[in-house]
């Protein structure tokens, strides 16, 4: 699926503590904000990937974020990639399904943010780390 | 003539000195690695390190080739300043990058008339020989004090490179360690006040008679949300309140934590036996929460902080009207 992506421009912020996840949501309402997404839309990106930011460091500890301007079939978009090599989740559909935790969330974070984001692709394998995939194209 | 050519031996040795004391942050231990060194590889038989201190003063901080009793009374020694030896740093004194003040030259009440000499002439005891230590930015942050050559010659300009390079790499050490301290301060600094900011940025204000407001302000962490419920319920029970306003137009942010968070301090206030109006829920806010999936249907809401100080002064019995009337 990344070969149809075309990455304008990519940065990358390490998630090693709790106040990263603050540096990290920061970063990318700027980015949505230079791409000029709407006030709601920002808040919709920035909320997801405190979520998914959250989730990294309170699951594996670290990972990282990859931040990426793509382009695909004339559209641009916001791709944020939330990439850890924590215990991975087991049972992908029971952790999308609403109302569930594993830990003292509320049980919304997954899911929640992929009714926040446009594209949304968990990959994850027990042992080895997860990696989401989001995208939040710009309206045409 | 052989004093006037490069020694590679001690060029060599200098050299890996040099690249090893970069990475040293201890100022002292620098100094005195450098004047050990001097001593060691150098033709120089004597050496005082000395660091320009914020105040213009010289402070002595390395010796080569000296004895525990002599460091000492260095040490206490008054500190000569930079604005006293402003003589010493003059064109006719300079060999390469080093100034070289011939014994008869110097007196107590300055400098003396200038003297040609020659690089044959005889090393005298009371001649003095320094190299400034500069920094990448030009200035002087110090200054190796060399003396007693084992030859006994005066130094020539190709004679002192090896040395030389080996104070502008004590130079670029000093100014790297002071840097890194520099920045450690900074850091903790930093540390202190975002500690200072999250105390203050939860205050429990007393509005009215059984009413409290709590202004959130910034982002809500887990450590700092558990300090806000803390304060609430302490506040609480201390005013013998019966409502308290959480007013959240200054959060950028609500995601499942907070509102976990939120929802969690509501119920904790209810035991308390009060009640909990949030208020400041922007447009945003509110369509990503709905998104979220997060129910506040438990929570009551109020589209401001004055509609939710008329619904607390409804739940206390309380009415506001005009003097007229």
């Amino acid at each position: 699926m990344n070969s149809d992506y075309r990455i304008e421009e990519q940065d990358k912020i390490e998630i090693l503590e709790e106040k990263d996840v603050v540096v990290c949501r920061q970063a990318c309402r700027n980015w949505a904000k230079r791409m000029n997404f709407n006030l709601i839309d920002q808040t919709r990106i920035t909320t997801a990937v405190s979520e998914l930011a959250r989730n990294i460091q309170e699951y594996a500890g670290q990972g990282e974020v990859q931040i990426q301007i793509v382009e695909k079939d004339m559209r641009r978009g916001l791709r944020i990639i939330f990439i850890d090599h924590g215990p991975g989740i087991k049972n992908i559909k029971l952790a999308m399904s609403e109302g569930w935790t594993s830990h003292r969330g509320m049980g919304m974070g997954l899911p929640g943010a992929k009714r926040l984001m446009d594209e949304f692709a968990l990959e994850s394998e027990a042992g080895k780390g997860t990696t989401v995939t989001t995208c939040k194209w710009l309206p045409l | 003539m052989n004093h006037s050519i490069i020694d590679y031996k001690e060029l060599r040795a200098l050299i890996s000195v040099g690249t090893s004391i970069i990475q040293e942050t201890n100022l002292e231990t620098i100094c005195q690695r450098v004047a050990e060194a001097v001593v060691k590889y150098s033709k120089f038989q004597r050496s005082v390190v000395s660091i320009l201190e914020p105040d213009g003063t010289l402070r002595r901080v390395g010796f080569g080739g000296l004895t525990d009793e002599q460091i000492t009374k260095l040490k206490q020694m008054k500190r000569s300043t930079m604005e006293e030896k402003k003589n010493i740093f003059s064109d006719k004194f300079r060999v390469g990058q080093s100034y070289y003040i011939p014994h008869d030259q110097v007196s107590l009440e300055g400098l003396k008339s200038e003297k040609e000499y020659s690089p044959n002439h005889e090393w005298h005891p009371d001649d003095f020989l320094f190299i400034p230590l500069y920094s990448i930015g030009g200035e002087i942050v110090g200054m190796v004090s060399i003396d007693d050559p084992v030859d006994g010659r005066r130094p020539t300009e190709e004679g002192l490179l090896p040395l030389e390079m080996l104070a502008n790499q004590t130079a670029a050490s000093i100014e790297n360690s002071r840097n890194t301290k520099k920045l450690q301060e900074m850091l903790v600094k930093l540390r202190e006040q975002q500690k200072v900011v999250m105390e203050l940025s939860t205050p429990v204000i007393r509005i009215w008679e059984r009413i409290l407001v709590l202004p959130l302000i910034g982002t809500v962490d887990s450590s700092r949300a558990m300090q806000i419920m803390e304060n609430i319920l302490i506040r609480i029970s201390e005013t013998e309140s019966a409502v308290v306003i959480i007013d959240i137009t200054g959060v950028p942010i609500i995601d499942t934590l907070v509102a976990s968070h939120l929802i969690k301090t509501v119920a904790a206030v209810k035991l308390l036996g009060a009640d909990t109006i949030i208020t400041g829920i922007n447009p945003e806010v509110a369509q990503t929460l709905v998104h979220l999936g997060v129910d506040l249907k438990e929570i009551t809401t109020k589209a401001n902080l004055s509609k939710g100080i008329e619904a607390a002064l409804d739940i206390t019995g309380l009415t506001v009207t005009s003097k007229d009337s």
